[in-house]
């Protein structure tokens, strides 16, 4: 059930409630602020996580910036990538549309996603430049057992976010394996 | 003395000059140049395929429900409406067909990549200098042995015909079809030996095609022992060349290599075959009825002219062409048209139960 009419400590609690009691649920994303709390849930309630994204804006000063400042939301943000990078045993795969001209350079974060990198938690992919309408395949992101969240907006991140719909969870998983056929690892 | 091209010499003369232009990759090549670059346009034309269905209404008149309603099976129900939405929007939006364009990719690679586009020409060429030879044989009037001369240039035209017959087919199915064969390669050593033991092979059934094509002489089965003669030279062929193109089509260092040993190989079973012709003719007339009657001499002619400007030119042109448009039309187009029909579909049903939930 939705709730984006609460503050968004709230959204994120009701997410992580329904992931705990494995219940069916649907929320709407309707922005950035969304955005972080369900990766921020997904990395929180999960071992394994893969993501298909743009240029992994979600983890840029730039996309930061936009996000209200009176949340507490890039504190549990943070917390929560710390803590998912500290056990070996997580997976954080994520394929971008696009390498940014400037790499990674404007990262946030940069100590936990560098202390991934290495020690292997974190991978990163990018589409190869022959793929054509790459810009128009929508954005996702699954974490294990069985959380999904699918973008309708680039620009407004705003998406759905669905918990326990297999049926999504095993679409995503699929297409995900697809396009990382057609993708390449960065070394960074 | 035999009148081979006749007047037509200066005409393969010309035929010969315009060959010779097409047997180099670059500018001066007008075939590959035209087709490079109709070819390109109809790969653009691929690349903008796209499955269209307009899921923008569905999915925001869904957002708007899910993100203000508070009941938690309604939510549900909006919930699962939008799953499915996604989940069509990321198959037919293009995960499957970042597939699709690869699949094409490659096809369309393969048609660029076929040497046989230089390869025919080239062949092309050196036949057509050949026949000028034999052509200058058969009008001297010193040199002996005209009729079999004239017996090897119908077996030559057969086998080049043949030959380019299976490279054609073959580079044709290449490109359309999806399948890569697992190919080996023969080390030298061991690629003379095959060569050897084939040609061996090759000459054996010839003789035990002669010997069975005697016997059906001799109980007046005429016109069965002339198809058994002619289908018993093809069909050999057939295979050694199926066996060679799909399992070690690289097998001859390169395409020169290649051109230059199937036409001497050619010129070799030609004279050969044509010789024992005409040992057996001289021996017993009746196997005079193997050979083409009264107009082989036209026949020959018409064959000759249509085998160099089919390989040197038009098919060089044509097929890679229409492979590329077989591709598009008849593949790529299809497969993206019926892709959205099913997305049309699954949309319509989904828009369906909408009105139902809502």
């Amino acid at each position: 059930m939705t709730k984006n009419k609460f503050d968004i400590q709230s959204y994120y609690d009701n997410v992580i409630k329904a992931v705990n009691k494995n219940e069916t649920y649907y929320c709407y994303n309707e922005d950035r602020e969304h955005n972080a709390a369900i990766l921020s849930a997904m990395l929180h309630t999960s071992n394994t996580i893969s993501m298909y994204c743009g240029s992994m804006s979600i983890f840029r000063c730039n996309f930061w910036e936009k996000v209200n400042t009176d949340t507490s939301i890039k504190a549990t943000f943070q917390k929560n990538l710390k803590s998912f990078g500290e056990d070996d045993t997580h997976s954080l795969e994520i394929v971008v549309e696009k390498y940014p001209k400037d790499g990674f350079s404007d990262m946030i974060f940069k100590d936990e996603l560098q202390d991934m990198l290495k020690k292997n938690i974190l991978k990163i992919f990018k589409l190869t430049d022959h793929i054509e309408f790459k810009e128009e395949i929508p954005h996702f992101t699954f974490a294990a057992p069985c959380f999904v969240r699918v973008e309708q907006d680039k620009v407004l991140h705003s998406a759905l976010c669905a918990i326990n719909n297999t049926e999504l969870m095993e679409s995503s998983k699929n297409f995900y394996s697809k396009l990382k056929g057609f993708a390449e690892p960065i070394d960074l | 003395m035999i009148d081979l091209l006749g007047k037509s010499q200066t005409l393969f003369g010309v035929l010969a000059t315009v060959v010779v232009l097409c047997i180099f990759k670059g500018s001066s090549n007008f075939i590959f140049q035209i087709v490079d670059e109709i070819r390109e346009r109809i790969k653009e034309r691929v690349k903008k395929l796209k499955v269209s269905v307009d899921l923008g209404p569905s999915q925001q008149k869904l957002s708007a429900k899910l993100k203000d309603e508070s009941d938690t099976s309604k939510a549900e129900r909006y919930g699962k409406l939008m799953s499915r939405i996604s989940e069509l929007q990321m198959r037919m939006t293009l995960i499957d067909m970042v597939a699709f364009f690869d699949e094409y990719a490659k096809k369309f690679e393969r048609i660029k990549t076929g040497d046989e586009i230089l390869r025919g020409p080239l062949f092309t060429f050196l036949y057509i200098f050949v026949i000028f030879l034999f052509d200058e044989y058969l009008r001297s009037s010193l040199m002996p042995g005209k009729e079999i001369m004239f017996t090897a240039v119908s077996f030559f035209t057969l086998f080049s015909s043949l030959y380019w017959a299976l490279i054609w087919l073959n580079y044709i199915h290449r490109c359309l079809c999806q399948k890569d064969y697992k190919v080996y390669t023969l080390s030298d050593k061991y690629r003379y030996l095959v060569v050897g033991g084939i040609a061996v092979v090759y000459l054996i059934i010839y003789f035990a095609i002669l010997f069975v094509c005697h016997i059906l002489l001799d109980k007046h089965y005429f016109f069965l022992a002339k198809i058994f003669y002619v289908l018993g030279i093809l069909i050999p062929c057939v295979l050694f060349g199926l066996y060679f193109i799909y399992t070690h089509p690289k097998s001859n260092n390169g395409y020169y290599m290649s051109v230059i040993f199937h036409l001497v190989g050619g010129i070799f079973f030609s004279v050969v075959f044509a010789i024992m012709c005409h040992v057996l003719i001289s021996w017993k007339q009746h196997f005079e009825l193997l050979l083409v009657s009264d107009v082989s001499i036209e026949l020959t002619k018409l064959s000759i002219f249509l085998f160099s400007i089919l390989n040197g030119l038009m098919l060089p042109f044509f097929c890679p062409l229409l492979c590329s448009y077989w591709v598009y039309r008849f593949q790529a187009r299809a497969q993206v048209l019926k892709k959205q029909d099913e997305a049309n579909k699954m949309l319509d049903d989904i828009n369906k139960e909408m009105d139902r939930v809502m």
